[in-house]
């Protein structure tokens, strides 16, 4: 009996802390999708980028984990400035759509051939974030998928203010809502642009580091979780925040939950069935709209 | 029209003598004839990718499709009792049945969402083909697929597929067929609407075509030849497994697109210029292992930001430059 509710509650705790990574994931890629209009395919590899720039810091210069973060974020913001300048910015003898899927898909060509040829295809881990577990329910929960939860929690809700309350944030909002009519006001969407590029490259990095201080590096660990980023925008809604956080529970709750009730092969199929259902019934995904 | 059609029939059927005489050129090199027929291959996913770009829909997930060529033809092959044809037709109806059904909630939201959930298809049928042990092997993945039935002709004996030379024949003409339908395909009714419909979707309905029921089609019609050649694919690999390093991962799918558009999507020859040339390329940089993808990437990003027509626009490009008018055009 006790064994059963540790293995639900562990499914559960997983489900919950993947759940935050994805919706991290999903936030980077659905601010730069609906300032920018751009599918940024390459944002898998900043993931993994980040989560390897933590890795050496730690590793080669001793850094203690938690600094070594926020260079980490910074340092992949900065990345994201440099693409968005001088790989992604629209121009006009260039297609808006097909331009940016290229140049990102081989951008990530080469980021992760990089990485196999400068990190090595071994499996690295990061120094775990905490050690030992909390009792909760009468099952034991690691106490660092419940800080990863909350690093995450602490990015959606500082995104959350940063968009509402300042005057940058307030000017993110209205380019993605009307490019034109936010121009007339004299907000310039090239700098918007690079401002949710860098937000969103510096999330990837937390959410790389997160991935990999839970589960292992690699350089092709960025691919699943740029998939579920982008189921998660479908579900959603492009550029909504709460519908954001409402599919990366869901398939995050899936990810964790389905495998052991049913198997792996079922929650291989669940997202696209649950996609394909909330597309039927609402083409905008849960919290868009036109 | 007299001059340039028979300049046309000319090249064609220098191409088909080329095609035809390559394994001797190759000297029956085996490792050289099997990099042809996966280029055959190849060009026929990428060219069946661009039909779904005459919407200016990009799909990332053209590859899902083969896997369900490749893994309904091996099947009923080894399970079904089919032999070689017609396995090879049904798996093909099968790919475009279930791009049917999958069309209408896909192409009902237009441009990128089409890519995410074309990509998230892909990837939902190689984990349900990786995971579904009874049916597909599961991890260990599928092996011991036949040769093709071998083919008997009168008078003359019967050919058998075992080895690698027949088997660059047979993928030739299913290959020849395949593009053949493809190109009338374009230049028919169907065509002109999904042209129609790329340069303006509401138009289009004012005037009365009916914009879902066409682009599903579209999408069936590409998955149809996607399918055809996963059957190809899987009667030449003998094995299938669709591990994230397989023929089936994301990666493949990102390389037709790159193939295509390196080559040029607005011309019929284009993703078989693109095709051909990269393969090449990246033949010459096996020796060179891990930097391959990277060198392969950076000739998509450099090619898309400078040459937006593609290595088949040059031409084009260069023509205009002679007549002395500006460059490119944003158009397309």
């Amino acid at each position: 009996m006790n064994f059963q509710v540790q293995m639900w509650l562990q499914a559960v705790v997983n489900g919950v802390a993947l759940g935050w990574l994805y919706i991290i994931m999903a936030l980077g890629l659905t601010w730069i999708l609906s300032i920018m209009g751009i599918l940024q395919l390459a944002h898998g590899e900043v993931y993994m980028i980040g989560a390897y720039v933590v890795y050496y810091l730690c590793s080669s210069f001793g850094l203690n984990i938690y600094p070594a973060i926020l260079i980490s974020m910074v340092a992949m913001a900065a990345l994201g400035v440099l693409l968005e300048r001088f790989l992604f910015r629209a121009r006009p003898d260039r297609d808006p759509v097909l331009t940016p899927i290229v140049v990102s898909t081989g951008l990530s060509l080469i980021m992760t051939s990089g990485a196999v040829a400068g990190f090595g295809l071994y499996e690295k881990s990061l120094p775990r974030l905490l050690y030992g577990s909390v009792r909760l329910f009468g099952g034991a929960v690691p106490k660092d998928r419940l800080l990863a939860i909350v690093f995450s929690a602490a990015a959606l809700l500082l995104l959350f203010f940063f968009l509402k309350r300042s005057r940058w944030g307030q000017a993110i909002m209205a380019s993605a809502q009307n490019r034109e009519g936010a121009l007339l006001r004299g907000i310039n969407p090239n700098q918007m642009a690079m401002i949710s590029m860098a937000i969103g490259c510096a999330l990837a990095a937390l959410a790389g580091v997160l991935a990999g201080s839970i589960l292992m590096l690699q350089p092709y660990m960025g691919s699943q979780p740029m998939v579920k980023g982008l189921v998660i925008i479908v579900l959603g809604g492009l550029g909504s925040l709460a519908g954001a956080f409402v599919g990366g529970m869901l398939l995050g709750l899936i990810d964790g939950v389905v495998p052991v009730i049913f198997g792996p092969a079922a929650a291989a199929v669940a997202p696209l069935v649950v996609v394909i259902l909330i597309l039927l019934i609402r083409p905008t995904g849960m919290f868009g709209h036109e | 029209m007299s001059k340039k059609g028979g300049r046309e029939a000319f090249a064609l059927g220098a191409l088909a003598v080329l095609a035809l005489s390559m394994p001797a050129i190759l000297a029956h090199n085996e490792y050289l004839i099997s990099v042809l027929i996966l280029i055959l291959l190849n060009i026929l996913m990428t060219s069946s990718l661009r039909t779904i770009a005459l919407l200016r829909e990009i799909s990332l997930g053209h590859v899902g499709f083969g896997l369900i060529g490749s893994y309904a033809s091996a099947l009923l092959m080894m399970k079904g009792g089919f032999s070689f044809w017609p396995a090879l037709l049904t798996s093909g109806l099968l790919s475009a049945a279930i791009a049917l059904a999958l069309g209408y909630p896909f192409l009902r939201v237009k441009g990128i969402y089409f890519s995410i959930l074309t990509l998230l298809t892909a990837e939902t049928f190689r984990l349900a083909a990786f995971y579904w042990r009874g049916l597909t092997g599961g991890t260990m993945g599928l092996v011991g697929i036949p040769a093709p039935t071998p083919l008997a002709i009168p008078l003359l004996g019967s050919i058998s597929f075992d080895e690698v030379g027949a088997y660059y024949y047979l993928t030739l003409v299913v290959f020849a067929v395949c593009m053949a339908a493809l190109h009338l395909i374009e230049r028919s009714h169907l065509g002109f609407a999904w042209r129609a419909i790329k340069n303006g979707e509401e138009l289009s309905q004012s005037v009365g075509i009916n914009v879902i029921g066409y682009k599903v089609v579209n999408f069936a019609i590409a998955s149809f030849f996607a399918g055809i050649a996963g059957s190809l694919f899987a009667h030449y690999q003998r094995s299938l497994s669709a591990d994230f390093t397989s023929r089936f991962g994301v990666v493949t799918s990102i390389y037709l697109v790159v193939y295509m558009v390196v080559g040029g999507q607005r011309s019929f020859l284009g993703p078989a210029i693109g095709t051909l040339a990269l393969t090449v390329i990246s033949e010459w940089a096996r020796p060179m292992k891990e930097y391959q993808p990277m060198i392969i990437g950076a000739i998509a990003i450099l090619v898309v930001l400078f040459m937006p027509g593609g290595l088949a626009g040059l031409s084009s490009l260069a023509g205009r430059r002679v007549k002395g008018r500006p460059g490119i055009g944003g158009g397309g």
